[in-house]
């Protein structure tokens, strides 16, 4: 079974036809997964409980079922619960944690029908995307292993392993990663998609978001991921829209807008800026018109985000001690061994970002700099607001740079990742924002990034649909060619 | 920084107190170089949207059986978590 | 030294009566097996810590903050406290911090007949810790403790007074009277030796009235009105006697030692804590509109204060008789049912107060576990105003309905104990005493009235104490005198 050129629509028509075609799918899933082992995509997959899901589907099939995301691989990033896998978020601390139940996520997916293969690689609980925090080493680009996949999440998909995946983005880890591996991803809505069940990190911005390999299918696996939940306090009370069949391109007016202070970052690789501009000039061919905005604040999320997601973490973390689950250090009391446990099951990286977060929310600097952050938050947002009043999108380079190398230099500590330059601002503002998949001329996937209005998802998903049609085929690495 | 660092029950030794401090002195420069007096009469975003919260309704639901809510515990006796003595020496 | 005064502050905590726990559906029951009424949320394990408001816990809350006089606060918002201790499972405890439910009220207590308005600084809602059992004697030389959370979560509201009280006894007061206003709405069953409601006293003293406060301390470990005002008055004490050799009171917490009747201090490894509460993002603002509010108003009964005043005012009682029967809801409302059927408002507050509760504490029972219906007690206070029967015999009748919560008609009926007041059986009786008692009506006719004393008891005597006292008095007169 080729699930290079398929899509899961398709796939699900095929496999509600014939549940026949379950095994040969589910063969060529661990194939993938056997060929790409090197890739260190995966924390957990296995075969037996794949074996499981397909048959427990054919049954369903036969019993006469036509859920809709049937025989669909999707992905989980691993801070994810699930009962049937451990939920690690790449951490020692959690490599032993099975959760007791399952995300809300995982529920709809499992009873749409979808296949869940597998558990992915990430930053230890998802912070960032271009380090090397992970307990279980550095997820590795399909496109060149020597660079950063950024999440096992999007190369699963850019890999086939997966149609779909699953991760979350907080200031803009699953985009960033999406970017790196060419794939599309969409973050919606904050509270679109229901955080039950899933181990967040900054609970006032982060939302799971969806990668994929089309936008069909983003929109297909979106509809079926979004939707209010009792469980989630902040998730989205109106009913999520029909994405699939809402999807056209239409050919209708619409007007884009540009940061003018898009290009004012440091951090920005020739290759980047060029692809954007000439990205640019596509679309305005396509019809779309494109202005320049003046944008003061757009440059003053990454800051913004970086404090307000240290203190939250900070927090968030703390039930991290060694108690009720997790690891524990060997101390002769209660207050020791909180901080042996820690110190020995946290990266370097995630000590120096939650004493961060502990520091920027002390006696001493809480008005001076959080609250500060709290309130550039405000600004930042009332401006996005304000200016997506006008137009229908706001577009930008995802990334700055295309993956970075997996070297030494991943493991350099930021808390002002450069990498969170274009996605922190939407994700600060709980806004929509969708990467699609553009090339380097050194023939690396960058990112194009759109952001729309909150919760106008279904705006995002046409204009990438519109992008998609006026162009050549996506392209995506070889399986196993590595 | 040794302050911030127990209360948030992690050891750094001196290169990553000092990297922190460093990179906490950046932050903090450019959180300085944005004059106070535009922020000040804005409100705090503290949630990621505004829509309130809601309530639920006081009905029992089901709890973890014993053997789940002490299954992931680095040490159990049969009925509670056990932890190191709580005072120091 | 001059004279000092004492200046008092109390934090009171009080568990709700609620069925669940205040951010997820376990139950609050006492008394099950350690860790069985825990779920993901309650212990804080990764994935599941999501709060979802109790709305129960919020009416009571805001019912509580309106019998105490207080301003609601227009938006609901929970904030997080940080600090790590066993008991504590997600490293944090949700509270409110800046914007507290109810705040500027009072409660008023009767300091010998005078009315004296104790402030209530504000209220709050937050959840309950876990509970910790030490191996070995106590915390200091165990090896190790246990911990059970299923208190972990129960909601908890804490009122925290104005520095309004000026001595241990007015402590005590103010916690009753507390008590009895929260028994009144019916919001929890504050029962201090179970825990459920627990009081702190910050505690200082000062050279005069209205000069600068000392140095206070914090006393906790108090479990029990009577250690409450045993701690204080210890505090004053030693307090003094530091202030008087010179020296100078250390702020810090101190533990009240019930055997040994002291308070030690406790040790902690940072001075001050600092708790970084900040905003939970996973609680957006609740508003409480003014219908809400309003529907909660219409909830609360007529307060003990306001009670007391009216039961002086319509029924002309004394403020003592008031302030005894409008202790508990359960106690006044006895009080008006019995009226409805006899109103004779001092006699039933007579019999109420030194009768009725006498039995009522010497079973251990509450007043609406009682077997005599205020109907019966009623008809027995008519039958003794009636002259039906005696006080003497009404008081056995009395026993007897509190044992069989038999009509006391009946009794009365069954037992022939109806009063004598018919003159002619009367007279006849008398004639014979007079006859049997030759030397007692001697001594009477030479001068020694107490010879009638001893001539009515013979009366009494004779019939079974069923005579009516007034009349064989009358009658006697009639025969010695005439
Ligand atoms: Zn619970």
């Amino acid at each position: 079974m080729n699930l290079r050129d398929i899509t899961a629509a398709e796939l699900t028509a095929q496999v509600t036809n014939d549940s026949g075609l379950l095994k040969p799918v589910s063969e060529s899933l661990y194939d993938l997964h056997e060929k790409g082992r090197d890739l260190n995509v995966f924390i957990s997959f296995d075969k037996q409980h794949l074996e499981q899901e397909t048959a427990a589907l054919a049954a369903r099939l036969a019993r006469g079922e036509r859920p809709s995301l049937a025989g669909i691989p999707a992905v989980l990033a691993d801070n994810i619960c699930t009962v049937f896998y451990p939920t690690t978020c790449a951490s020692k601390m959690l490599a032993e944690y099975r959760p007791p139940f399952s995300a809300r996520l995982v529920e709809s997916l499992q009873q749409k029908g979808a296949l869940i293969t597998g558990k992915t690689n990430m930053e230890e609980f998802g912070l960032g995307c271009s380090g090397n925090s992970s307990h279980y080493g550095v997820a590795k680009n399909p496109w060149e292993a020597e660079r950063t996949a950024g999440s096992g999440a999007a190369a699963a998909v850019s890999t086939s392993s997966a149609l779909l995946a699953f991760a979350t983005d907080t200031v803009g880890e699953l985009r960033q990663s999406a970017s790196f591996c060419g794939v599309l991803a969409i973050r919606p809505s904050y509270g679109r998609i229901s955080r039950s069940g899933v181990i967040d990190y900054a609970s006032s911005m982060e939302q799971v978001g969806v990668a994929a390999r089309t936008t069909t299918d983003l929109a297909l696996a979106l509809e079926a991921a979004a939707g209010p939940d009792p469980r989630d306090p902040t998730s989205l009370k109106a009913e999520a829209p029909p994405y699939a069949s809402l999807l056209e391109s239409g050919e209708g007016k619409l007007k884009a807008a540009v940061p003018e202070s898009w290009d004012r970052t440091s951090g920005l690789e020739d290759g980047v800026k060029d692809c954007f501009q000439s990205e640019l000039e596509q679309i305005k061919a396509m019809g779309i018109e494109v202005d320049f905005v003046e944008l003061k604040h757009f440059r003053e999320a990454p800051l913004a985000a970086a404090v307000i997601s240290a203190v939250e973490a900070f927090s968030n973390l703390a039930n991290m001690d060694g108690v009720r689950f997790g690891c524990r250090g060997s101390a002769a009391s209660l207050q020791e061994m909180y901080t042996v446990s820690r110190s020995e099951a946290f990266s370097s990286k995630l000590k120096k970002f939650i004493g961060f977060g502990a520091l920027v929310s002390s006696e001493k600097y809480y008005r001076k700099h959080f609250l500060k952050s709290q309130r550039m938050r405000t600004r930042i947002k009332d401006e996005l607001a304000a200016c997506l009043e006008e137009y229908d999108l706001l577009l930008t380079p995802t990334t700055p740079f295309a993956a970075p190398l997996a070297g030494g230099s991943l493991d350099a500590f930021h808390l002002l990742d450069p990498a969170n330059f274009y996605t922190a601002a939407p994700a600060l503002a709980g806004l929509p924002a969708l990467t699609f998949p553009v090339y380097t001329d050194d023939g690396l996937p960058a990112g194009l990034q759109l952001i729309g209005e909150t919760g106008d998802e279904t705006a995002l998903l046409r204009a990438s649909l519109r992008l998609e049609k006026g162009r050549s085929p996506l392209k995506f690495p070889e399986p196993g060619s590595m | 920084m040794e302050r911030a660092a127990w209360d948030a029950r992690v050891k750094l030794n001196s290169e990553e107190t000092n990297e922190l401090l460093e990179h906490s002195r950046l932050v903090f420069e450019q959180l300085d170089s944005i004059p106070e007096s535009e922020l000040d009469t804005l409100q705090a975003t503290c949630y990621g949207h505004s829509q309130p919260n809601t309530v639920r309704e006081d009905t029992e639901e089901a709890s973890l059986p014993l053997s789940l809510s002490l299954g992931n515990a680095p040490d159990a006796d049969e009925s509670c978590f056990r932890v190191p003595r709580i005072i120091e020496e | 030294m001059q004279n000092m005064e004492t200046v008092v502050g109390l934090e009171v905590h009080v568990e709700l009566f609620t069925t669940t726990k205040l951010f997820c559906g376990c139950s609050t029951a006492f008394g099950a097996e350690p860790n069985s009424q825990v779920c993901p949320t309650c212990l804080g394990l990764p994935g599941g810590t999501l709060p979802r408001l109790n709305q129960r816990a919020v009416e009571y809350t805001i019912e509580a903050a309106l019998a105490l006089n207080c301003r609601i606060a227009e938006k609901i918002t929970f904030d997080r406290k940080n600090y790590f201790y066993a008991d504590l499972p997600k490293g944090y405890q949700i509270s409110q911090f800046f914007s507290p439910m109810g705040t500027g009220g009072y409660v008023e207590i009767n300091l010998d007949g005078k009315i004296k308005k104790i402030g209530i600084h504000q209220i709050h809602l937050e959840e309950d810790t876990g509970k910790l059992f030490h191996a070995g004697d106590d915390i200091l030389t165990s090896a190790y403790s246990r911990v059970d959370f299923n208190r972990a979560g129960v909601p908890l509201i804490e009122i925290v007074t104005e520095p309004d009280i000026r001595s241990a006894e007015e402590a005590r007061l103010f916690l009753q009277r507390l008590r009895s206003i929260l028994r009144y709405i019916d919001i929890s069953d504050c029962k201090m030796e179970e825990g459920s409601m627990r009081c702190d006293a910050n505690v200082s003293i000062r050279a005069a009235e209205g000069s600068a406060l000392g140095d206070k301390t914090e006393l906790k470990n108090m479990n029990s009105f009577r250690s409450v005002y045993k701690g204080i008055e210890y505090e004053v004490e030693r307090q003094s006697g530091v202030l008087k050799e010179g020296g100078k009171v250390i702020p810090e917490t101190r533990h009240w030692d019930e055997s040994k009747g002291i308070t030690t201090a406790m040790r902690s490894k940072f001075v001050s804590a600092d708790y970084r509460c900040f905003p939970d993002p996973n609680l957006p603002p609740l508003e409480t509109p003014a219908e809400w509010v309003e529907k909660i108003k219409e909830k609360i009964p007529e307060l003990p204060s306001s009670r007391s005043r009216r039961f002086i005012d319509d029924y002309g009682l004394p403020p003592y008789d008031a302030e005894v029967l409008t202790v508990s809801r359960g106690l006044a409302d006895y009080y008006e049912s019995v009226l409805r059927y006899h109103r004779d408002p001092k006699a039933a507050s007579n019999w109420i107060m030194s009768e009725l509760l006498r039995l009522l504490n010497a079973a251990g029972l509450e007043v609406d576990e009682c077997k005599i219906q205020p109907e019966a007690l009623g008809k027995l206070l008519k039958m003794i105003g009636d002259e039906v029967i005696s006080g003497k015999i009404a008081k056995t009748v009395l026993e007897e309905m509190f044992a069989s919560g038999e009509d006391p008609e009946a009794i009365v009926e069954r037992k022939g104990l109806v009063q004598i007041s018919d003159e002619s059986a009367l007279e006849e009786i008398i004639s014979r005493v007079l006859e049997n008692n030759p030397k007692s009506v001697e001594d009477y006719n030479q001068g020694k009235k107490k010879a009638m004393g001893f001539l009515v008891g013979q009366v009494m005597k004779e019939t079974g104490g069923k005579a009516n006292p007034q009349k064989v008095n009358e009658l006697l007169k009639e025969k010695l005198d005439g």
